[in-house]
Parts: structure tokens; C-alpha cells; sequence
């Protein structure tokens, strides 16, 4: 046989045989949960199923936080205490906008329409016209058939994609090498009513030494926002969606654009557009609080917006108790709507 | 479309190579490539595929006015009308908003409004090819194509629409006609090399160095110490190199695939023995561009002394501003402009030590991409302030950065080595097994979007 022929038949099988052997690694140890298949623990902890647990049973719920990891400090019982209405937070993380309409969708079939409330924790990049749905929907049927089709397919393109992906595989192996060792002891739980606790940072405030340290999320922003240049119709469609059906069913909702802490915020404006960004999202949820009499929005995205500290932050993202509930208390008339 | 994304290498690339290859050369190939670059481009955005459809149309439509003028006259009006337009979408589209916010600076007030237009991608290179091709047919050095099909597949075939090379139909005019009836194995094992070695250049270089040193050094509030300053400018040389001419190795490899042999882009740049010497060796074909369509005529070398530098600084000021609408291009340009001119001025002098050119060049070099990767002219003076040593050294940096310090070493290291296009790997079964899981190692590291840095130009 010709050699340039044997060459890339060669290559051929090696390519197909390492791409194939990278894929089945994955879906079996699945470290991320972005599948099904549940054959080994997985790495981390994913926030969708247990959301769509918490969800499934939430009659008598009346108030209800909606958002991403950065919404999750926000306190059901001092909602409770504000509305008077039980209160359950279903923050999931990295939440985008389809994220938002499967878990208003989830709690409209769970607790049997007793929503009134609704506060909606809206990262920026929340609307990120380049980045596809989290992978991790997927993992989660339940969650995933809440979605409109087009959202079901990209995420589960995503998922796919992922079979490949090098951080995915490494932390396969990974999960491999920790078979035979205890699992680690978890860096964070969950209360009952979806209340966040960061356990070694809140042990370390309590003893004195927690230090805050922001550069990691400076780096994490950067490359969340990488390729982000304009707010996505694809996800303000979804949005508007949510509103709609909170309309329908008479639901209260609150948005508040949420805060990243200083730091954070002057690294995303040293990249060309984040200003644009963040003022094209303020103009969008302008015009969808005139459409919707039931939704208001406040930008709190800089901590002077509601009164918080300016190192009020577990790290450069996650506000702090303390801020969380200047947070609240801003959404519910302390503050007053009128910031926008 | 990314070359860098599953869709591209999954599903795009074996469906349109699978038609290609499956039909006579002739027009049915030119209608797949048209076809498929239009919706490659079309990925990121229709309306911008529109608009290069109508800016491909009215050169194909001026070239062929100004080839049945009869008059000189005529002809230049043609060409007038070509690069009035070219030039005017380009203007529109990248200077106008810049122009406006610079009056705007000076008046103190919003004199002029401003378009906001969102750039279309790749506009610079197909604009500029479209350019040539109307200036040849002025100057008679190609013939004039009849047919829309055979001027619009060409200016916008997919492999190097979007970020170059920069190709003149001259340069594929005879390929174009002599196309190959079907594509040999050993012509797919040369494309193969040059596709995985610039995914690789790509993706485990130049993006891992972007995302742990460089980004978050440009990014940091405030100033930098004398190491992480140069950290930042030279992790910014290494990251660019391996992004563009890793981009430039895939488009050769994909020029090889569809049957066509683009010109080399880069020839070992950081290896140049002066800035002139830089100017033949990175962007090829840009800088050659910039030279037969700029500088020569503007005049070249041809009328005395300080007209040559002045042509030299002229091109090398508009060929900073190619690359963007930004104050930070102009002074790289102008930086580039000195150094060329400072470099012909010193030519009748004796020469340096090969080895201390060497190095006066690549320092040169790296000063300017500091400014080019700045996001203004004050951040990069931010980053000068820590590479002259005026705000501390900062070592504390070093020690916490040491596996990517010794990986930027590596990579700049790589960057003088003999490059892609000088490497023949010989075709045994032991290369393939070892390029076929390097390319697998390359698909997983792909699993972030990453645009390549030229595209923003």
C-alpha cells in the first residue's frame, strides 16, 4: 500500500479509537453530572437535580428566589419574614435565562400555583449571546424537559460537546484515582429551604481568619465573558417568556441585577464593551418593566446600589450574609424600586 | 464558524470536503466552496454575510466596467469607484465611530454622533483582497473574470476568509485553473500537518497563555512590577505568534484540502535580524500588501531620502490602523514607522553582531505589542512604568507563577524554532499514531470557544 495511505489510515483508527475511548470515560464517570448515567459519585455537586427535587414537592411555597450561585446567600426565611409567604431558594449555578423559565416551570408544576413571589437574581452574563446552555441540564431530564425545544437541543449539543473537553476528562481521571479514597469533607450545604452555606469561610469568619481573596473570580469572569458582545435575543426572548407566565399566573416578580465585588467589576471594564453590556441589559429590563406592571428591576450590580460593603463578598462574586440582606431589604422597599 | 469548534471539524469540514471531492473540477466545486464559505461566514452573522455579498458584487461589476473602458480615464474611474467603495464600507464600518469620538474628545462635547456599528468579522482581509484584485485588473496584471462565480468563490473561500492570508487572485489565478481532479493521500498528510500543528500552536500555546498570564495581567487595576510587566509582554509575543500563525497554518492546511496551496504567512519572525528583516517575516501578506499597493505607490524609495522615510512611516501608520480603530494601533504603527526608518537609515553603517540585532529587533517587537494588546495608550503606559522598573519588581509574582513562567519560556523558545511549513515529518505509521493523538489531545483542549485574536481586525 501506498504510504501516505497507510499513514492516514493509521491516523484514522488511532484519532477514532482515543476520541471514542475519551467520550466513554466520561459518560460513564460523568464528573459533572452532565449525564444521565450514574455509574460512579460524581466530583461535584450539581444543583439542578436538587432543585428539581426541592421543586417537586413545593405546595405551600409562596415565595420563591430564582438565580444563579450568586443569589443563593439571599435568605428564604427573611423573604418569609418581608412577604409573610413560605420561601424557598432555587438558585442553580452558572443560571442563564433558559435556567430561569425551567425552574419557574418546575415550581408552576410543583407547588400547585401557591407562587406569589418571585425574586430573580439576574447575572449579566445571563444573557451571553456566544455561550450555550450549561451542559449540566442535561443531567438533570426532569429540569431539561421544562425547557423550549431549541434550549433542549442546544444543551444537549452542549453535553455532547463536553464528552470531549479536556477539564471534563481530567477530572475523570481524577474521579478514578479518588475510588478508593473517603470522600472529601464538602466546602458548602444547603438548609431545607435552599439557603446556602459556605461551610470552611463561614468557620473562618467565625474564627477570625477568613481572608477575602477576589483574584480568583477576576480570572473566572474574564473568561466567562470572553466572546460576550451583545446581550443575546435568543435568552431576552426566554426571558420575556418567563414574564409572560408569570403574568398568567398572577406572580410578583422582583429582578435585581446582581453584584460582583469591585475588583471583578474594574477587570470586566478593562475589556473593551462591558460598560455597553451592562447598559443595554438596564435599557431591556426598562422597557420589560413597562410592558410588565408585575415585574420590577434594580441594578445592583455595584454595592453603593444597595448600601453593602464594599468587601461584603465571600470572594469577588458571592455577596455575604450581611449584603445579601441589604440585598432583600432593597428589593422590598428600604431601598425603594426606584433604583434602576 | 471557528476551525476551532466541533461544528467546524465534525460536521462542516467532512460534509463540504465529501461534496467537493465528489464532483469533476468545474463549476459545481466553485459552487460548494461559494455555498459553504457563505454559510461558514454566515454562522456568525447573515447580515454580514449580505454585505460582503454586495461589496463582492460591486468590485466584480467595477472590474468589469473597467476592463471594457476604452479610455485610461474611464478606467480610473472604475478603480476610483472600487475603492471609494471598498474603503468606504471599511471606513463605516471600523474608522467612523473612532474619527467621531475623537472629535468629540477634543470639542469637549458630542459634536458628531456616532454609527455604532458592530464590526464585521474579517472585513479588513476581504476588503483588501477585493482591492487588489480590482487594482490588477487596472494595472493589467490579471485578466478580468467574466463570470460572478469565479470572482466571488475566490474572494471568499472559507479557509482563509475570515483572518488571511491575504491572497491576490494573482497568486492562485493558475491554481484556480489547473484544479486537481482528485485530492491525493499524500497532499491530505501535508494538510493534516498543517491542521493539527496550528490547532496545537493554538490551543495548548497560545490560549493557556493568554488565559493564566496574559488576560489577567492586562486586566489587573493598577501597576505592575517590573516581573509581571514583562511577564505580560512577553507571554503577549508568545500568545499572539502561536495564535496567528497557528490560524495561518490551519488555513494552509484547509487551502491544501480544497486543492489549493496558500502562500506562507509567517517565516520564523522572531528570528529577524532587523525590523525590515521583522516586515519579511510576519504577516507576509499583509506586509507585502501594504508594500506593492502602499507604499510603492506612494512613491517607494524613488524620490530622495526623506520622501522614502516618510513613505515608510505613512504605510506602516495606515497599516497600524488596519488592524483597528484605536489610538493604541496608531502608535504601533508609528512606533513600527521610526523603527523602519531608523533601520534604513543605518544601513550603509556597519552591521550589529548577528546576535545583538537580533535581540535590539525582538525587543523592539515586544514593546510594540504592548501597546497593540493594550486596551488604551494610558494602560499601556502602565505597562511600560512596570517594564522600566519605576514601580517595583514585584518577584513574589515569579515564585507564584512558576509552572506557566517555565511554560511561557518553553513556548518562546518554540517560537524561534523551525516552524510548520519548515518541518517535513516523514510519513511512517510511528508520525501518524503520534499526530493522531496529539490532534486528539488538540480536540479536547477545544472544548472552549476561543476566538483567534486577527478576527477582531
Amino acid at each position: 500500500m501506498d504510504p501516505a495511505r497507510r499513514y492516514l489510515r493509521t491516523f484514522a483508527v488511532v484519532l477514532g479509537t482515543a476520541l471514542l475511548a475519551i467520550a466513554l470515560l466520561n459518560w460513564a464517570v460523568n464528573p459533572y453530572s452532565y449525564y444521565p448515567s450514574a455509574w460512579l459519585r460524581p466530583l461535584t455537586w450539581s444543583t439542578r437535580p436538587l432543585r428539581t427535587e426541592a421543586l417537586s414537592g413545593c405546595r405551600g411555597v409562596g415565595a420563591l428566589i430564582i438565580g444563579s450561585s450568586r443569589s443563593m446567600k439571599l435568605a428564604p426565611a427573611q423573604l418569609q419574614r418581608l412577604t409573610g409567604l413560605r420561601a424557598l431558594n432555587a438558585s442553580v449555578d452558572s443560571a442563564m435565562a433558559e435556567d430561569f423559565l425551567a425552574l419557574l416551570r418546575l415550581a408552576r408544576a410543583g407547588c400547585g400555583g401557591s407562587v406569589k413571589e418571585v425574586v430573580l437574581g439576574i447575572d449579566l452574563e445571563a444573557f451571553h449571546d456566544t455561550q450555550g446552555p450549561d451542559g449540566r441540564i442535561t443531567g438533570a431530564p426532569a429540569y431539561w424537559a421544562q425547557l423550549p425545544l431549541p434550549e433542549r437541543l442546544r444543551s444537549a449539543a452542549a453535553a455532547t460537546e463536553k464528552l470531549l473537553a479536556w477539564e471534563q476528562t481530567v477530572q475523570s481521571l481524577r474521579s478514578l484515582r479518588m475510588l478508593r479514597e473517603p470522600l472529601p469533607t464538602p466546602t458548602s450545604r444547603f438548609d431545607d429551604d435552599g439557603f446556602l452555606h459556605y461551610v470552611a469561610w463561614e468557620a473562618q469568619k467565625a474564627d477570625g481568619t477568613f481572608k477575602l481573596d477576589t483574584s480568583g473570580q477576576v480570572q473566572a469572569y474574564l473568561s466567562r465573558f470572553a466572546g460576550f458582545k451583545h446581550l443575546s435575543h435568543r435568552r431576552l426572548a426566554v426571558l420575556r417568556t418567563f414574564l409572560e407566565e408569570t403574568a398568567s399566573d398572577g406572580v410578583r416578580v422582583r429582578g435585581f441585577v446582581t453584584p460582583l465585588h469591585a475588583d471583578v467589576l474594574a477587570a470586566l471594564r478593562s475589556q473593551r464593551g462591558f460598560d455597553a453590556l451592562r447598559s443595554e441589559l438596564n435599557a431591556q429590563l426598562a422597557d420589560l418593566q413597562r410592558e410588565f406592571p408585575h415585574f420590577t428591576a434594580f441594578d445592583a450590580s455595584e454595592v453603593s446600589a444597595y448600601g453593602g460593603a464594599p468587601d461584603g463578598f465571600w470572594d469577588g462574586a458571592h455577596v455575604d450574609d450581611e449584603s445579601s440582606a441589604l440585598l432583600l431589604d432593597g428589593l422590598y422597599g428600604r431601598r425603594g424600586d426606584a433604583v434602576q | 464558524m471557528l476551525f476551532n469548534s466541533y461544528g467546524f471539524l465534525f460536521v462542516f469540514l467532512p460534509l463540504v470536503l465529501g461534496v467537493y471531492w465528489s464532483l469533476r473540477p468545474g463549476d459545481g466545486r466553485k459552487w460548494v466552496l461559494l455555498l459553504s464559505s457563505y454559510v461558514f461566514y454566515g454562522v456568525w452573522s447573515w447580515k454580514f454575510a449580505a454585505l460582503m455579498l454586495a461589496t463582492t458584487s460591486v468590485d466584480y461589476f467595477t472590474a468589469q466596467w473597467l476592463h471594457r473602458s476604452a479610455t485610461p480615464r474611464g478606467k480610473r474611474g472604475w478603480l476610483v469607484v472600487s475603492m471609494v467603495s471598498n474603503l468606504g464600507v471599511l471606513a463605516a464600518f471600523k474608522y467612523f465611530d473612532f474619527f467621531a469620538r475623537s472629535v468629540n474628545a477634543v470639542a469637549g462635547e458630542p459634536l458628531v454622533g456616532l454609527l455604532d456599528l458592530t464590526l464585521p468579522i474579517g472585513i479588513s482581509f476581504y476588503t483588501f483582497e477585493s482591492m487588489s484584485y480590482t487594482i490588477d485588473v487596472y494595472r493589467g496584471r490579471v485578466q478580468v473574470l467574466h463570470r460572478f462565480l469565479d470572482y466571488a468563490h475566490f474572494v471568499t473561500m472559507f479557509p482563509r476568509l475570515v483572518a488571511g492570508p491575504i491572497v491576490r487572485y494573482i497568486d492562485l489565478e493558475q491554481q484556480l485553473k489547473d484544479a486537481k481532479p482528485k485530492l491525493e493521500a499524500a497532499v491530505v498528510v501535508e494538510a493534516l500537518q498543517f491542521f493539527v500543528f496550528g490547532l496545537l500552536k493554538k490551543v495548548v500555546i497560545a490560549d493557556p497563555i493568554a488565559t493564566k498570564l496574559v488576560d489577567p495581567l492586562f486586566a489587573q487595576h493598577g501597576e505592575l512590577g517590573l516581573v509581571p510587566a514583562w511577564t505580560a509582554a512577553l507571554g503577549y509575543t508568545a500568545q499572539l505568534y502561536f495564535d496567528f500563525s497557528g490560524y495561518s497554518d490551519m488555513a494552509m492546511g484547509l487551502g491544501l484540502l480544497v486543492g489549493l496551496r496558500l502562500p506562507r504567512n509567517f517565516n520564523l519572525p522572531y528570528r529577524a535580524s532587523s525590523i525590515s528583516d521583522f516586515w519579511r517575516r510576519w504577516h507576509i501578506s499583509l506586509s507585502t500588501w501594504l508594500r506593492d499597493y502602499l507604499y510603492i505607490p506612494l512613491g517607494g524609495n524613488r524620490h530622495g531620502t526623506a520622501r522614502t522615510y516618510l513613505n515608510l512611516f505613512l504605510t506602516m501608520l495606515l497599516g497600524g490602523l488596519w488592524h483597528g480603530a484605536n489610538w493604541t494601533f496608531v502608535v504601533w504603527g508609528a512606533l513600527h514607522g521610526a523603527a523602519l526608518m531608523v533601520d534604513h537609515a543605518t544601513q550603509a553603517r556597519p552591521k550589529l553582531p548577528a546576535g545583538l540585532g537580533r535581540l535590539l529587533t525582538l525587543l523592539v517587537v515586544v514593546v510594540g505589542w504592548v501597546v497593540f494588546r493594550a486596551e488604551s495608550v494610558g494602560q499601556a503606559w502602565t505597562v511600560y512604568r512596570g517594564m522600566l522598573g519605576l514601580t517595583g519588581v514585584d518577584a513574589a509574582f515569579a515564585r507564584a507563577h512558576m509552572p506557566m513562567l517555565a511554560f511561557l519560556g518553553v513556548a518562546l523558545a518554540l517560537s524561534v524554532a523551525p516552524d510548520t511549513s519548515d518541518v517535513k515529518l516523514p510519513v511512517r505509521r510511528v508520525v501518524a499514531v503520534l499526530m493522531a493523538l496529539a490532534f486528539a489531545i488538540a480536540i479536547t483542549r477545544m472544548s472552549v470557544p476561543s476566538p483567534f485574536l486577527y478576527f477582531q481586525f
